[in-house]
């Protein structure tokens, strides 16, 4: 074979295997929501593109959650293709907004491998918009109404604000909220049942009730799906213990979130909006609207407290006196 | 299509030159990229919004972790490796041993041919969608072995372009042991061969030996990413039984650590050579130079496992390699004490080859202390992965080669093209790039010794690396004063190949066959008749010489008259402390 003929055989080749290199990703086809609107195909296109760099190794290329990296993986990565998400803005079961899912991708979540994606906004614009082609919910239905956070009543009365709170939380009844039954309780037994007797005018004797630990509760949210993605078991979530656990989307003071200073008054604002809203799939429903919006707020008051009291000398130290067996 | 097609050594030799010197600026302009992000993490990079308008010509994560990769790849494979051996071997190695040409002329065809193959699937991938490589330089599993991981056909063109780059290599290799071998001109004795051949040679030996091991490690990624094996592949990212991803890890650096040799045996010839050529001495310890090259040649092989200190590799291991490591610093120790020695009360000429060649041994010198740290594994653990490597592989890689492929060039340019380099440009060039080279991986150095990990999209995230942004700044704006400094070259080339001053056979005045025997350029066989070689390549001021022929040089095939001529004193060119 002479080298001219040779050469012209050899950039053939070269063609041929440059020529085969281009994607064998099918061509994505425009896409009518449930609220009316239409994505492009060059959006999606772009979404997918962005999908794939940052996504796909948890989530997984069918948006199952079954990603190469998500074994193991508590909590496992969100299964797209449920429509279901943990904080939308929305009542809890709604579709979540777009302003939602682009907090969680801007902010990431707390405590979990999923990070805060420093990318282009253009990009968070495309990727949110492909999520919608993994679940049927985003073309038969509209996101939920996003629900307002209202101005806060308590400025200038924190303490006040704190008191009734803690009255809101571990008390259940008319404009209470009784978180304690399924998060723990943040009061000692004795000063408990004085507070219920006090607020409802009811005898409760809780010498036999564990009241400080935790119970895992179910949930919606896909671990393992089979082949066509549908859920083969489902997730058990642990109602945070906030002297204990990181909540997902509330930092603490002082860190740098969207590159701006945490202050308290946003992260009463983040816990407003998870209290509020409720986590959609798991068993927190949505409060605003079930409690006064004050007690609403002194619940998020009183939240914050202790969310700031995790690792710290006085946290360990209520955490003890908490768990210290009834004298 | 001449050079693709040619079987004359120089001509595949200038071939790989222009190659080499694109890939060099193409891997230069990544380098200001990635200095860019480092200083002003985030900002719009003036000039590109073309190419990324999303961010509006802000790196994004992924352009980014594709330059970071492609600037290793294309500087290691496609620069400093054709510049070096494709360039520089194949132009100075028939000639210097007094052949006609290479043992096998085809052969050289085709390794530019592989070579530039391997060039074109690279600059296609910069063009797929979901872009080029990202998975480092390193290409390691299981990052680049699954799409999931590494997305696009980008990864996979790459790859394949390494492999044929490896096949190049070892083609060329062939060529190049065989030539010096076989084909060496009557009396070219092994203790007569130019120290820039025994660089090439063992060079060759290196590549012959470790070249297939990355060929064959890259060959078994590429199954892994495409056809769907478990060579490398572990734990999640597989189902069922799987591979051993540190596997690779061993593969790719039993090539990797050789190939630092590779790229920097050449240059230690070189620089051995342009420093007695123009200190006008004989190479003091000619014979102990070559040994120590050889002795790190044999070496070479068996310190790899120093690059995996912190992989979990058992004690005894680490001491095993930490103790070779060590020794092999010994012979590069030799070499250096001779290269001063022979400078040592030399009649130093600073022309620019020279100078290129003393900044090759400063910053080589710099990357060998810094390496030391490397090499011991109580000091490598907390530097492992930090910018301190980066640092010092740049200074040893990246300067040392760099600046010895420029000594090369600048010495053997009248020869490949018949014309003169404008000194003055090439002197500013020469040594500015050495001086920013210095600052910039110093500065590389400085910043990992801070704790500052490589590969870092915004360094700055973490709050400890927060003070270094002024320090990277100002790195940055070396290494753009470094790119910058390129144009001199550049504009140095461009003015040359159009009205450089025409070159004389032997401008230099030094006695290796290419100079004393061939035209500026030679032409296609080389040499009017094969010479017959007498001595040495380094005969300088030696004293009967110059009373016999009233110059301080001789030929290698030169014989010496029978009587003395007669020469005035005003004729005598100074002789320096030569003896």
């Amino acid at each position: 074979m002479n080298a001219r003929h040779g050469l012209l055989t050899a950039l053939a080749l070269l063609t041929v295997v440059t020529a085969g290199c281009r994607s064998k990703e099918p061509k994505l086809e425009p896409l009518k929501l449930g609220d009316g609107r239409t994505l492009t195909a060059e959006t999606l296109e772009r979404g997918r593109d962005v999908y794939t760099y940052y996504c796909i190794s948890c989530h997984g290329e069918r948006g199952d959650g079954q990603g190469p990296t998500a074994v193991g993986m508590r909590p496992p990565p969100r299964s797209f293709r449920q429509g279901l998400f943990k904080f939308g803005d929305v009542a809890v079961g709604e579709l979540p907004t777009d302003e939602a899912l682009k907090r969680t991708l801007r902010r990431g979540l707390h405590g979990t491998p999923m990070l805060a994606w420093d990318v282009p906004a253009a990009d968070v614009e495309a990727v949110v918009q492909y999520l919608k082609t993994f679940s049927p919910r985003w073309r038969e239905e509209a996101p939920g109404k996003p629900l307002e956070v209202s101005p806060d009543p308590w400025k200038g009365r924190e303490a006040e604000a704190v008191e009734r709170g803690q009255a809101v939380y571990h008390v259940a009844g008319v404009g209470y909220a009784g978180c304690s039954g399924c998060h723990i309780s943040y009061l000692p037994r004795a000063e408990l049942e004085s507070l219920t007797e006090r607020l409802t005018g009811r005898k409760v004797n809780l010498s036999k009730a564990d009241l400080y630990t935790p119970q895992a509760r179910d949930s919606d949210y896909a671990v393992a799906v089979d082949a066509k993605g549908e859920p083969t078991q489902l997730a058990k979530v642990l109602p945070p213990d906030f002297l204990q656990h990181k909540l997902r989307t509330v930092w603490p003071l002082g860190e740098e979130v969207e590159d701006t200073d945490y202050t308290p008054q946003r992260q009463r604002e983040d816990l407003y909006r998870v209290i509020a809203a409720g986590v959609g799939g798991a068993a927190m429903p949505t409060w605003k609207g079930a409690i006064p919006e004050e007690n609403l707020w002194a619940l998020t008051y009183y939240v914050q407290t202790l969310v700031n009291l995790r690792d710290t000398s006085e946290g360990r130290a209520l955490k003890e006196r908490l768990l210290a067996p009834a004298k | 299509m001449k050079a693709l097609l040619s079987t004359d050594h120089k001509v595949v030799a200038r071939a790989y030159l222009w190659a080499g010197l694109g890939f060099l600026g193409v891997g230069g302009l990544m380098a200001m990229l990635i200095r860019w992000q480092w200083g002003w993490p985030g900002r719009p990079v003036p000039g590109l919004g073309w190419a990324l308008p999303e961010s509006g010509g802000a790196l994004t994560p992924p352009a980014y972790t594709g330059l970071f990769t492609m600037h290793g790849l294309v500087m290691v494979f496609f620069a400093i490796t054709p510049l070096l051996i494709g360039a520089l071997g194949h132009f100075v190695i028939p000639l210097a041993v007094g052949a006609r040409g290479m043992a096998f002329p085809r052969l050289s065809a085709w390794s530019f041919r592989v070579f530039a193959a391997g060039g074109a699937l690279v600059l296609v991938s910069f063009g797929v969608r979901l872009g080029t490589a990202s998975a480092g330089w390193t290409s390691y599993p299981p990052l680049s072995a699954a799409h999931v991981f590494t997305p696009g056909v980008g990864q996979t063109l790459v790859m394949v372009g390494v492999v044929c780059a490896a096949v190049s290599s070892f083609l060329g290799a062939v060529n190049f042991v065989v030539t010096v071998v076989r084909c060496r001109a009557p009396g070219m004795g092994w203790g007569r061969l130019p120290l820039t051949v025994w660089g090439l040679f063992f060079t060759s030996v290196l590549n012959l030996l470790f070249v297939p091991v990355v060929a064959v490690a890259t060959g078994l990624v590429l199954m892994d990413r495409v056809v769907g094996t478990r060579f490398f592949m572990a734990g999640a990212a597989v189902t069922g039984g799987g591979g051993d991803p540190l596997l690779y890890q061993h593969l790719f650096w039993m090539f990797g650590h050789p190939e630092v040799y590779i790229l920097i045996l050449p240059a230690w010839g070189m620089v051995g050579d342009f420093v007695a050529f123009f200190s006008r001495k004989r190479a003091h310890g000619y014979r102990g130079t070559v040994v120590a090259m050889g002795a790190v040649t044999g070496l070479s092989g068996l310190v790899y496992a120093h690059h995996l200190f912190t992989s979990g590799m058992a004690p005894m291991m680490g001491r095993a390699f930490m103790t070779l490591t060590l020794i092999i610093s010994l012979p590069a120790m030799v070499m250096f004490l001779n290269w001063l020695m022979t400078v040592w009360r030399g009649s130093v000429r600073l022309t620019v080859p020279m100078v290129a060649a003393l900044g090759t041994m400063v910053v080589f010198g710099l990357g060998g202390l810094s390496g030391l740290a490397l090499g011991a594994v109580a000091t490598d653990i907390p530097l492992h992965g930090t910018m301190w490597v980066v640092g010092h592989f740049h200074l040893t890689m990246a300067a040392a080669s760099f600046l010895a492929v420029f000594a090369g060039l600048y010495f053997w340019f009248p020869k490949m093209f018949g014309r003169h380099l404008h000194t003055g440009l090439a002197m500013g060039h020469v040594v500015s790039s050495a001086v920013l080279f210095v600052a910039v991986f110093g500065g590389q150095l400085m910043a990992g010794y801070a704790g500052q990990l490589r590969r870092l999209y915004d360094p700055y995230q973490y709050t400890f690396l927060k003070h270094l942004l002024s320090l990277n700044q100002w790195t940055s704006v070396a290494a753009f004063a470094l790119g910058s400094a390129q144009l001199l070259f550049v504009v140095n080339l461009v003015w040359t190949l159009r009205r450089g001053r025409v070159a004389e056979a032997n401008p230099w005045q030094v006695g290796t066959l290419e100079w004393t025997c061939a035209p500026s350029p030679p032409p296609e066989d080389n040499y009017a008749e094969v010479p017959e070689v007498l001595r040495g390549p380094h005969e300088l001021s030696q004293p009967e010489v110059y009373e016999r022929l009233g110059r301080d040089w001789i030929g290698q095939a030169e014989a010496l008259p029978e009587e003395s001529k007669a020469s005035t004193p005003e004729a005598q060119p100074a002789l320096g402390g030569a003896g």
